[in-house]
């Protein structure tokens, strides 16, 4: 039986403030409701408090509107009714830029004074047919899309645009320029936070560390999800060990095995010899070992303690053969990441020799299933 | 054939196991003996109390530091070798 594609769709973002200002004057916001996720882009007019409240009003109400069913015309009316008027400019205005994507890849496009999003297919632009419309007194743009497995869009305010102007580039990092950067980023196989953030951090240097701009990059990711589940150390009562290793051999996707004794174990209960690989042998961490049918089989704290460094602070080197580096990959690769985190404590951990921290596993899992989760994985923690 | 099995496991990882696996592989080398003797790693083998845990023609060696690697290996491994004992 062949069921509809459920796309899982991944986001991220990243921001700059403008200089001297403490709060951004963009608003962002990403709600997944039933079956569709919603991004709002918003730069309210100004900077600092009051364009801050301009553009969050956007993205919430817009957000939540769309969320239920409203249509644009009605969101529009909404905004022109409640935006609070600037008492300086006799004005209440913020943009927008909002992308609703389906679970099942219909997605709906609207556009309102931001540059336009950036759409593609794989490694290949997405042309997207625009259609203006007059509501009220403003000129949307409307598109309605049908997305698929790998394709991706980038939601951003005027900031990214200015990035640089009066500087580096005399006016600004202008939309072809920075249209292929973003291009040229996604195709090296980056996370949509990663996307974010790269863009963010380049207009921070063109901006010279000083942002002239509030600037917002909003990127999205659909795809068809993949599956990672992560046996971490043995269950607390041996009984349930059979239990256990059927649950991870049924799993579809990845699977992995963190922990000596864990690994030991899953090659006992299912008669396969289990063997380590000595030239991935590298000072960090211990190497990993090999169980057929298991995609990755590492030793437990060290190599976790060390992916949880590796995602907190930057992105595994490709290609890095040793057992963190390739465990962290994987993660990354995966959207719906099960760790089955087992109770049963080890002798080892309790001696003098090894650093306390090392023995709290369940708050390291914790921990990775935080930095994975802020790169948009969906993951569930199960204690055994 | 005389196998060397040395564990891997956190703990064992943690007092060394890396530097006797690599004193391991240059004596093989010095003594010309890479293709009699396989020299593998192993998880956790329960002993994780003492020092990095060896077994040598299925014999277990517990708490080994790099220091004790010369001698172990002089006597379990080119012993073993000399007597034309062989592993269980």
């Amino acid at each position: 039986m062949r069921t509809a594609v459920r796309y899982c769709i991944n986001v991220g973002h990243s921001q700059l403030i403008k200089h001297g200002e403490e709060l951004c004057g963009d608003s962002v916001s990403i709600t997944r409701a039933g079956q569709s996720t919603v991004a709002v882009v918003s730069d309210g007019l100004g900077s600092g408090v009051k364009a801050c409240i301009l553009a969050s009003v956007t993205t919430r109400m817009a957000a939540t509107m769309v969320r239920k069913g409203a249509s644009i015309d009605e969101v529009i009316a909404t905004l022109a009714h409640t935006l609070p008027v600037c008492r300086v400019r006799q004005l209440a205005y913020s943009t927008f830029t909002l992308l609703q994507v389906h679970q099942d890849g219909r997605a709906y496009l609207a556009e309102y004074d931001n540059p336009p999003a950036i759409l593609g297919r794989r490694g290949d632009p997405l042309a997207v047919c625009r259609e203006e419309r007059t509501v009220g007194e403003r000129v949307v743009r409307e598109a309605m899309l049908s997305l698929q497995d790998g394709d991706w869009a980038v939601l951003l305010t005027d900031g990214v645009l200015h990035a640089g102007i009066g500087g580096i580039w005399n006016l600004g990092w202008g939309y072809e320029r920075m249209e292929r950067f973003v291009r040229q980023t996604q195709a090296t196989g980056c996370t949509p936070q990663e996307l974010a953030e790269q863009v963010t951090a380049l207009c921070r240097k063109l901006y010279g560390g000083r942002p002239g701009d509030d600037t917002t990059v909003v990127c999205l990711e659909v795809r068809i999800p993949r599956r990672l589940t992560a046996l971490v150390g043995p269950p607390q009562d041996r009984r349930h060990d059979p239990e256990v290793v059927s649950a991870l051999m049924r799993a579809e996707g990845y699977r992995v095995v963190c922990g000596g004794t864990t690994g030991n174990l899953v090659a006992r209960e299912l008669g396969l010899p289990i063997s380590v690989d000595l030239s991935a042998l590298q000072s960090r961490v211990p190497p990993p070992a090999s169980i057929a049918g298991i995609d990755l089989v590492t030793e437990g704290m060290l190599t976790l303690f060390r992916v949880r460094e590796l995602l907190a602070h930057r992105r595994p080197q490709p290609g890095a053969g040793d057992a963190a580096s390739r465990l962290a990959a994987l993660l990354l690769e995966a959207d719906q990441i099960h760790f089955i985190v087992g109770r049963a404590i080890n002798p080892a951990h309790q001696s003098p020799d090894v650093p306390a921290e090392l023995a709290l596993k369940s708050q390291i899992v914790q921990d990775i299933a935080r930095s994975l989760r802020r790169h948009g994985k969906r993951v569930k923690i199960e204690y055994r | 054939m005389t196998d060397i099995e040395v564990c891997v496991g956190s703990s064992c990882f943690l007092r060394g196991a890396e530097t006797v696996i690599r004193l391991l592989q240059e004596l093989l080398e010095r003594h010309g003996l890479t293709a009699r003797v396989v020299l593998r790693g192993s998880f956790c083998m329960e002993n994780c109390t003492q020092g990095v845990t060896i077994r040598i023609g299925g014999q277990l060696h517990r708490g080994v530091f790099p220091e004790d690697v010369p001698a172990l290996f002089a006597r379990e491994v080119l012993g073993r070798l000399t007597e034309g004992r062989t592993s269980p």
